[in-house]
C-alpha cells in the first residue's frame, strides 16, 4: 500500500525536476538577455512614473472595510444556515438561532450608524477643489515646467507675437 | 542567459534546436491587452468564440508588457500615446513582435493629411513586424497577419548563425 | 421663455449688455444675442440666476474662427473700422432644465494674436475644460481661469491646432510628422 505513495511521490519529485531542468536550460541557452533602462523600471503602466508612493489616504477606509468584512462574512454564514434550515425537524430552534446571530450584528451596524462611521465627509479644500497647485502632477518639476501657460496678453490690444502661431500679415 | 544565441554553425542538430524553440515560440504568442480605437472591437472578435484565437496559442491576452510577446496595435495612435507606446514596448521581454492593426496604425489612415495629433504609421515609434490593412480589418485579416508573423517566427534563427545576405559564400 | 423675453429679460437688468441680436430666420434658425466681452460675466450671473431664466446647465462653450474678418488695412492713413471685426468669436449654448428653454450667447473677441476672454467657470463649473479645450485647440485665453492648461492635446505641444492659420509641426519628439 505504501508502494502506492512512492509512485506518487517519485511522479511529484519527476515533475518538479524536470520542469525545473528545462526552464534553467531555456534561461542558460535560449534566452535573449537584453535589458535596459525602462525594462527594468518597476512600473509597467507606459506612464512615466511620478511622485511618493508613500501617500496618506483617509482612516476611514479602514472602517468602512471593517464594517463590508463583517457582514460579508454574515452572508457568509447564512449559506450553511440556509441549507440547515431546510431539514424539517429543525425549523423553529434554528430560525431562532439565525435570527438572534443577525440581530447581534444588526446591533453592531446600528452601533456603527450611530457613531457616525457611515456618515462620508468629503475632505473639501479650501474655497474650489480645482486649485493648480493642488494636482498631483505638481509632485514632477518637469510636469510643472509643462502645465503653466504662457503669459497671456491682458486686456485687447496688440499683443507681442509669439513663437507659437505665425501671425498672419495683415493687409498683404 | 541565451549563452547560444546566434553563435553555431548551422548543422543538422542545431536547425532542430532552432525549430524546437521557434515552434515553441510561434505556439504561445501572448498578445498585449492593448486597444486604441474601433479596431480594437474587431480584436475582441478575434479574441472571442466564433473566431477563436486560441486555436495559435494566442488567446492570453495580458494586462502587463512584462508577459507579453505581441503588442497588436489596434487603432488610432496619438502622439500622446506614442510616448506610452514606446515605453511598452521597451518593457517587453524578449522576443517580441509588434502588428500594426488597421490604417490608422499603419500608416495614420484617414488622419494622414488633416490630422495634427495622429502618428502617421507607429513604424515611425516602434519596429513592426506586421501589417494588417483595413479599416477596421475584418477579424480573419488580424488571424492571417497572426499566420504571417507565425511564418516569420519559424524563419527566426536562434541559436545558429543569422546568414549575411548577399555575401559570398 | 421666448428668445426675445429672454433678451428683454437681460436688457432690464444689465442695459447696453446685449449689442446684437440676430433672429432672422434667413440668417439663422438659432436665434443668438451678441454680448459686450467684458460685461459676459455678470449677464451669465443674471442668466443663472434669475428665477424667470434659471439657465441651470451650460452645454458648450465653443471657439470660432473667422480669418477673413480680419481688419484689412488698405492705406496707413486708413482709421481701424469701429467696431473692430474680431477674429474670434465664442459661443456658449445654454439651457434651462427648470423652464424649458434655451439661450444661445456669442462675444467677439477683440482681434489680436491671443485674445482674451473672461473666464465664467465660477459661475458654470462646466466651462472649465472646455475653456480648457478652447485654450488648447484655439489659443483663446481665459482669464481668471484656475487652470489654464491644455486638455487634449500633448502638454508641450506647439501651437493651437484648430486655427485657421496653423502650421503643422514636421516632428514631435523626433517622430516625423511629414
Amino acid at each position: 500500500m505504501y508502494y502506492d505513495y512512492l509512485n506518487i511521490a517519485c511522479l511529484a519529485v519527476f515533475g518538479v525536476v524536470f520542469v525545473w531542468l528545462n526552464m534553467i536550460a531555456g534561461d542558460l541557452l535560449f534566452r535573449p538577455h537584453r535589458p535596459n533602462d525602462l525594462k527594468l523600471s518597476t512600473y509597467e503602466c507606459g506612464e512615466e512614473a511620478f511622485g511618493s508612493s508613500w501617500i496618506r489616504f483617509d482612516m476611514r477606509f479602514y472602517s468602512v472595510a471593517l464594517i463590508f468584512v463583517v457582514f460579508d462574512l454574515e452572508i457568509a454564514f447564512l449559506f450553511p444556515w440556509a441549507s440547515v434550515y431546510a431539514d424539517p425537524g429543525l425549523q423553529g430552534i434554528v430560525l431562532i438561532e439565525g435570527l438572534v446571530f443577525i440581530g447581534i450584528l444588526f446591533l453592531g451596524l446600528v452601533y456603527v450608524w450611530a457613531k457616525g462611521d457611515l456618515d462620508w465627509i468629503k475632505a473639501f479644500s479650501e474655497g474650489r477643489a480645482i486649485h493648480t497647485g493642488q494636482h498631483p502632477a505638481d509632485f514632477s518639476e518637469r510636469r510643472r515646467a509643462l502645465y503653466e501657460p504662457d503669459e497671456p496678453s491682458v486686456g485687447p490690444g496688440p499683443a507681442e507675437p509669439t513663437d507659437d502661431v505665425k501671425p498672419q500679415e495683415a493687409g498683404t | 542567459m541565451g549563452a547560444l544565441d546566434h553563435k553555431l554553425e548551422p548543422t543538422v542538430l542545431t536547425t532542430t534546436v532552432d525549430r524546437l524553440v521557434n515552434w515553441a515560440r510561434r505556439s504561445s504568442v501572448w498578445p498585449m491587452t492593448f486597444g486604441l480605437a474601433c479596431c480594437a472591437i474587431e480584436m475582441m472578435a478575434v479574441g472571442a468564440a466564433h473566431h477563436d484565437l486560441d486555436r495559435f496559442g494566442s488567446g492570453a491576452f495580458r494586462a502587463t508588457p512584462r508577459q507579453s510577446d505581441l503588442m497588436i496595435v489596434a487603432g488610432t495612435v496619438s502622439f500622446k500615446m506614442a510616448e506610452l507606446i514606446k515605453r511598452l514596448y521597451e518593457q517587453m521581454p524578449d522576443p517580441k513582435y509588434v502588428l500594426a492593426m488597421g490604417a490608422c496604425a499603419t500608416g495614420g489612415g484617414p488622419y494622414y493629411k488633416y490630422g495634427y495629433h495622429v502618428v502617421k504609421g507607429i513604424d515611425r515609434v516602434v519596429p513592426v513586424d506586421v501589417y494588417v490593412g483595413g479599416c477596421p480589418p475584418r477579424p480573419e485579416a488580424l488571424l492571417d497577419g497572426l499566420m504571417a508573423l507565425q511564418a516569420k517566427i519559424d524563419r527566426q534563427h536562434v541559436i545558429t548563425k543569422v546568414p549575411i545576405i548577399g555575401a559570398a559564400t | 421663455m421666448e428668445f426675445s423675453g429672454i433678451v428683454a429679460r437681460i436688457e432690464e437688468a444689465h442695459p447696453s449688455a446685449v449689442i446684437e441680436q440676430v433672429v432672422d430666420e434667413e440668417v439663422t434658425k438659432d436665434p443668438f444675442a451678441v454680448l459686450d466681452a467684458e460685461r459676459l460675466r455678470e449677464v451669465m450671473q443674471t442668466l443663472r440666476d434669475d428665477g424667470n431664466l434659471a439657465f441651470d446647465l451650460l452645454l458648450s462653450v465653443a471657439a470660432v474662427d473667422y480669418p477673413e474678418a480680419q481688419p484689412k488695412a488698405k492705406k496707413k492713413a486708413d482709421p481701424p473700422p469701429d467696431p473692430i471685426p474680431g477674429r474670434f468669436e465664442l459661443v456658449y449654448h445654454m439651457l434651462s432644465s427648470v423652464r424649458n428653454h434655451r439661450f444661445v450667447v456669442k462675444i467677439k473677441l477683440p482681434h489680436v494674436e491671443r485674445p482674451v476672454a473672461p473666464t465664467v467657470c465660477d459661475i458654470y463649473p462646466t466651462a472649465e475644460w472646455h475653456e480648457r479645450e478652447a485654450w488648447d485647440l484655439m489659443g483663446v485665453h481665459f482669464h481668471d481661469h484656475p487652470d489654464m492648461r491644455r486638455v487634449l492635446c500633448v502638454l508641450d505641444w506647439v501651437g493651437h491646432p484648430l486655427r485657421k492659420d496653423y502650421v503643422f509641426p514636421t516632428e514631435y519628439h523626433g517622430i516625423s510628422c511629414e
